[in-house]
């Protein structure tokens, strides 16, 4: 990690523990935006964290923000916080002025039905939303103030509406897919921060728990789920750091990283749940509050399955040695 | 986060790699062109005394070596990228292998001036390849209980025992064996390793037909093997560490995900767009085991030995080995009619079928490496 890096994960962390602890989030899950948490977070600048400093951003790098998003995902942090991030960078794109406060966002794909009927998290609870429409080579953007919305019932809990697009302006050319790889990437980096949450807590709770008159973590069959967590953290970290990182064209690595982590996610959700037993099954345990969020995130912007088609597509029907080349890069 | 995982450093491959690879394509290329290399037509390592040759002439044995031992002073990171072109193209290269992979670093890092000075030229010029003696009838995954023996004599040592599933010990002419020369306290005392050279007198091979038909691996017998006292590797009573240490090359290559790539790719190449997800889901893990290998090959490169790592990438990699070619012959089955399957895809599938088994045993199975895991996790 990079020195900036580093500042930037101990000022989310820090930011994360004074303000949005389980009582927050349980009121964000009953409908209640979180303008305290907000506050604080729009104080530190970070809903601009990767808008230039000539347009009055931060101008950090991706993997500063990654860094922010994986604490992110550790705290559970119910805020449109990433939405408000491309969407800020997407309209600065577009030459647009970006409202002051939260953000929705939401990209459709006519030919690939990407979302056939985009649900946007915290819409109705935002200044705007912020449409993508993806197309051959680019795509447009609508910013849209008032909303048609229908409210939906969400996996992570946290309020979330279709919205209508019949009516909307596309107003503006943009490199919409882009945008969202950059959305996808800050999306992997906050389901590293969970799973990462999920493992830590497992083994936590395996060390701690006693059954059969000793910690539950001495029992092979046990042992056996964390070490299959581990693998599967591990692998979700080293892709979307290999993601961050990655020259801004390379999508067989931005597609290859949304696609491991959906399995990551089902794998290591279903050996968390197990290991802590029916007390992570009730409501109030701080495991469910990232598992719900775990299953919301495997699939927006862009679900798992289709980052699986976006990666082989280009790649079937050709010799072997030309997939190994395009897999390995050139 | 917890210490497992903060072990996988993200790497990036470095310039002078991204240029070696580009030399090995176009070396591959040259062989294809010329009848050296052809496509596989089943799974499973390749030999050719032919193609180690050639390898070795590019000096592409011993890559990372010292030159003064005929090796290449590379990097680790340039090894691991000339590796996997090789494995991705389906090379012959099973000759060498066990002998660049770690019979050569074994010796780099514990053998004496003069040993290294005698095996490791030939090995770098594909001339001496080598096998590896650990398991025994009676010592699978508890290698520690092995009882092939080495006592004192003078001038030596005498070797009696039995080494079981030793792959290429038919084509090999060395082995290094992990055997007992004192009984102690503690089981993991009192071993050592050797260098056995597999015509004296005493050795006796034989091959063990797998279940895949081929004859890869063997048995192989010490009745009274003198071994000469400059055979030992290393300290005597080290052998443990010494195979531990030997342990993290066996396993952390990307031999450990890439064995069943031709299967899928040649899949791919007569694949339907109704695959495609399927497909996807599969390249996910492979793009993604990649990364976790160059970040081992980065640790190797700064001198550490990278057990735990290994042990991750090694379990999830053969797992996902054994996924291929369920995944494969699921599709071939459900829609291989809608797409033309070539008799070599069908043979490239029975072989994937009859080896995946073996994928998550053989060089430390899926059960001893959540053991090593669970005690990186501080478990155990």
């Amino acid at each position: 990690m990079t020195e900036n890096r580093e500042l930037f994960a101990d000022l989310a962390r820090r930011l994360f523990s004074d303000h949005a602890g389980q009582a927050v989030v349980e009121a964000a899950e009953a409908g209640q935006f979180p303008s305290a948490l907000w506050t604080a977070v729009a104080e530190a600048g970070l809903p601009q964290i990767l808008v230039p400093e000539a347009n009055g951003g931060i101008g950090a790098d991706l993997p500063d923000a990654c860094a922010v998003m994986q604490a992110m995902g550790a705290f559970a942090v119910p805020l449109p916080l990433l939405e408000t991030i491309v969407a800020r960078v997407a309209l600065a794109q577009a030459g647009l002025e970006s409202p002051d406060g939260p953000i929705g966002l939401c990209f459709i794909d006519a030919s690939r039905s990407l979302e056939n009927e985009p649900t946007v998290q915290w819409a109705g609870k935002t200044d705007a939303i912020v449409a993508i429409r993806l197309e051959e080579g680019g795509g447009r953007l609508a910013m849209i103030r008032n909303p048609l919305l229908t409210s939906r019932l969400t996996l992570s809990a946290e309020p979330g509406a279709a919205i209508t697009l019949d009516a909307v302006d596309w107003a503006r050319p943009v490199d919409g897919f882009e945008h969202l790889r950059l959305a996808s990437t800050l999306n992997a980096a906050r389901i590293v921060g969970a799973l990462g949450w999920c493992l830590d807590a497992s083994l936590a709770y395996a060390r701690e728990r006693q059954q059969f008159g000793r910690p539950i973590g001495g029992f092979q069959l046990v042992q056996n789920h964390l070490g299959g967590m581990a693998g599967h953290v591990a692998a979700a970290s080293t892709i979307m750091e290999a993601c961050a990182s990655a020259e801004p064209g390379h999508s067989a690595l931005h597609a290859a990283c949304r696609a491991r982590l959906g399995d990551a996610i089902d794998e290591v959700v279903a050996s968390a749940h197990q290991v802590h037993g029916a007390i992570g099954f009730s409501r109030e345990h701080a495991l469910n509050f990232r598992t719900r969020r775990l299953m919301q995130w495997r699939d927006m912007f862009g679900s798992t399955p289709y980052w699986r088609s976006a990666l082989s597509t280009g790649l079937i029907g050709r010799a072997p040695e030309q997939i190994w080349a395009s897999l390995a890069g050139a | 986060m917890a210490s497992a995982l903060s072990a996988l450093v993200p790497a990036r491959l470095p310039a002078e790699a991204e240029a070696l690879r580009a030399e090995v394509r176009q070396f591959l290329a040259q062989e294809r062109d010329t009848g050296g290399l052809a496509a596989p037509t089943r799974l499973g390592m390749l030999y050719s005394e032919a193609f180690s040759r050639k390898v070795a002439a590019r000096g592409w044995i011993g890559l990372t070596w010292p030159k003064k031992y005929g090796g290449g002073g590379r990097t680790a990171l340039e090894r691991y990228v000339l590796t996997e072109e090789l494995l991705a193209a389906s090379a012959p290269v099973g000759c060498h292998w066990v002998a660049d992979r770690q019979s050569g670093p074994i010796l780099l890092r514990f053998g004496s001036e003069e040993q290294r000075l005698r095996y490791l030229p030939g090995i770098a010029r594909g001339e001496l390849y080598f096998c590896i003696g650990m398991s025994e009838p009676g010592a699978g995954s508890d290698l520690a209980s092995l009882r092939a023996k080495a006592e004192r004599t003078s001038g030596g040592w005498v070797l009696n025992g039995q080494k079981l599933w030793t792959t290429n010990a038919h084509r090999a002419h060395y082995m290094i064996t992990l055997a007992r020369t004192s009984k102690e306290e503690k089981r993991h005392a009192g071993l050592s390793q050797f260098m056995i050279d597999l015509k004296a007198t005493g050795v006796t091979v034989r091959p063990v037909r797998a279940m895949t038909g081929e004859s890869d691996f063997n048995e192989v017998f010490f009745d009274n093997v003198f071994l000469p006292d400059d055979a030992l590797i290393g300290e005597a009573g080290n052998g443990w560490s010494q195979v531990s240490a030997e342990l993290a090359y066996e396993r952390s290559g990307p031999e450990r995900w890439l064995s069943s790539f031709a299967l899928l790719a040649a899949l791919m190449e007569v694949a339907t767009g109704s695959m495609a997800e399927r497909i996807g889901r599969l390249l996910s893990h492979l793009v993604t085991l990649r990364q976790m290998s160059i970040s081992i090959a980065a640790s190797l490169q700064r001198g550490e030995t990278p057990n735990l790592q290994a042990a991750l990438v090694k379990d999830l990699g053969t797992r996902f080995e054994q996924d291929v070619v369920r995944a494969v012959r699921d599709m071939v089955l459900s829609e291989g009619g809608s797409c033309a399957t070539s008799s070599r895809l069908t043979g490239l599938l029975t072989s994937g079928q009859h080896l995946s088994p073996a994928f998550t045993i053989r060089g430390g199975t899926s059960e001893i490496l959540r053991g090593v895991i669970a005690k990186g996790l501080d478990l155990r």
